[in-house]
């Protein structure tokens, strides 16, 4: 009996003493959130040690919020531990067991058998942005409004969207192809596609920034880049990205236009108002680079495994 | 009552090794912001508008990713296993450059503060929980989000830098096939010479725009 109330009186005073302590570290300093947080966060991380996979991902969103006291609260679900797929880990497949093995890996795994032929062309196209694409491209930045240009991206995107709703579909990707569609549905009624108020809204799955292709679908089905290739004026692509891009003509509205030279014409013009996007990147890219050739290369092929995969 | 007993001593304990924990350093996420803040800092004051002032102000941003990057561990990751045939001089000279070129190419380019946020979405650690991945999106005034990870290592009593993800490439493996690729047909020496003369490069072309 006696020890029983020993026992509760201990049980009592820890109790208090932690409550205090808490309490303590919430007055010592108001914005000391993270040292709660820590607390909370070295919590998620015993879990998650605890857990068997070899990878997860502790994530902890809207920041916290302060209450009374400067207690920290968390919402409901606010942090959460969740296992990564092994085959969806990282960028690559290397990259699963540490965030750290950069070590014993060969020099590039791209495939490149045809680099003389792929290197002349990119110092062909790599002259042909320059001296041409990008001073055309500054010429028409100067006499349009970027209201005009931005519209025009829009559209683009926005007739666009056959090609991601397949590819989605090819992927067996349902909510994301449904996405595609209240997106394209949103953007054609409010604003035939010039406008794209449907971004803002909250996808209800994460949804992949470039929008699927063929070259991922092929990606996703399991095939493989084959050899890395450069074409004149498009730039970097492999056998794979190729086959895909045929692929995706076949969805692209304005194939189907009539007259062709027309259509060409006007899918010319909708690709080149897109090149702010490419030709800044191109730059920083390659001019930071000792090797620009082999700069894109990698980036182009890890950049597409990576879309692949998503 | 006993288990009750142990659970509250065990509770204890853990609390105890936490704050432990919590004394010798700050949490890599919370150094990191602290080291981009103090940049942004710098980049959204007035003085960073004027021409004349941002070389200065340049410099001490270069600084600031001196402090919380380890161009060293940058370094040594990019070379891969030809990094054991550098001498120190070497090493050090190399990740001297090789700061220069990313810092001219990344820094100096940032002609003024456009309303980007930085926003920490999340963080993953290595199993072992001495490398991490801090996961930040840079979200551009034209609605833009650029995820950028940082991956840090404790050295030194403080978190550091050894490798930047942007839309998830790793630079440092970025640059690993061409210093690699180089290395099959020069020496150590002439790729700082190479790396050098890259850095100064970058460093005029900007001055031109």
């Amino acid at each position: 009996m006696m020890e029983r109330s020993r026992a509760h009186a201990l049980g009592l005073l820890g109790t208090l003493v932690l409550i205090l302590f808490w309490a303590g570290l919430s007055f010592a300093e108001p914005h000391s959130s993270s040292v709660q947080e820590r607390i909370t966060f070295a919590f998620v991380r015993t879990l998650h040690d605890a857990l068997p996979q070899s990878f997860h991902q502790v994530k902890v969103q809207n920041a916290a919020s302060c209450g009374y006291l400067g207690d920290v609260f968390f919402a409901p679900g606010a942090i959460s531990v969740e296992a990564n797929e092994p085959e969806r880990g990282l960028a690559a497949g290397d990259d699963l067991d540490e965030l750290d093995n950069y070590e014993g890996q060969d020099a590039s795994q791209v495939y490149d058998p045809f680099e003389g032929w792929n290197r002349f062309w990119f110092r062909f196209n790599d002259k042909f942005y320059l001296y041409v694409a990008d001073p055309i491209y500054r010429g028409w930045q100067a006499v349009t409004p970027h209201q005009l240009r931005t519209g025009l991206k829009n559209f683009f995107h926005n007739i666009l969207f056959p090609v991601r709703f397949v590819n989605n579909l090819l992927q067996f990707k349902l909510k994301a192809a449904g996405v595609e569609f209240g997106r394209f549905m949103m953007n054609t009624m409010c604003s035939a596609g010039f406008a794209d108020p449907a971004s803002t809204k909250k996808t209800i799955v994460p949804m992949d920034s470039a929008g699927e292709d063929f070259g991922q679908t092929l990606g996703y089905w399991g095939i493989g880049h084959g050899p890395y290739l450069v074409w004149p004026f498009i730039g970097p692509s492999s056998f794979r990205e190729t086959l895909g891009r045929i692929g995706d003509l076949f969805a692209e509205p304005l194939f189907y236009v009539q007259p062709w030279w027309a259509a060409s014409a006007g899918s010319l013009t909708l690709r080149f108002n897109d090149l702010d996007e490419v030709l800044p990147l191109y730059q920083d890219l390659t001019g930071a680079a000792l090797d620009p050739y082999i700069a894109m290369r990698e980036a182009y092929i890890n950049y597409r495994n990576l879309h692949a995969q998503q | 009552m006993r288990s009750v007993m142990r659970f509250f001593f065990v509770w204890a304990l853990a609390c105890l090794v936490f704050c432990a924990e919590t004394a010798l350093a700050a949490s890599p996420r919370e150094t990191l912001e602290v080291s981009l803040n103090q940049i942004l800092d710098i980049i959204k004051s007035p003085a960073y508008a004027n021409p004349a002032e941002r070389d200065g102000l340049r410099k001490k941003i270069g600084q600031y990713v001196r402090a919380s990057f380890d161009f060293q561990e940058f370094s040594a990751r990019t070379v891969g296993a030809g990094w054991r045939n550098f001498s120190p001089q070497q090493k050090s000279a190399f990740a001297d450059a090789f700061a220069d070129l990313l810092i001219n190419t990344y820094v100096n380019k940032i002609d003024g503060y456009n309303g980007e946020q930085i926003a920490f979405i999340g963080e993953r650690l290595s199993p072992k929980g001495d490398r991490t991945e801090i996961q930040t999106v840079i979200s551009q005034k034209n609605g833009k989000k650029i995820p950028v990870n940082y991956r840090m290592l404790p050295k030194g009593g403080t978190w550091k830098v050894y490798d930047v993800l942007i839309e998830n490439i790793s630079l440092v493996k970025n640059y690993r096939t061409q210093f690699q690729d180089l290395l099959r047909t020069t020496d150590p020496d002439q790729l700082i010479v190479r790396l050098r003369e890259k850095a100064s490069e970058v460093q005029k072309s900007d001055g031109k725009k």
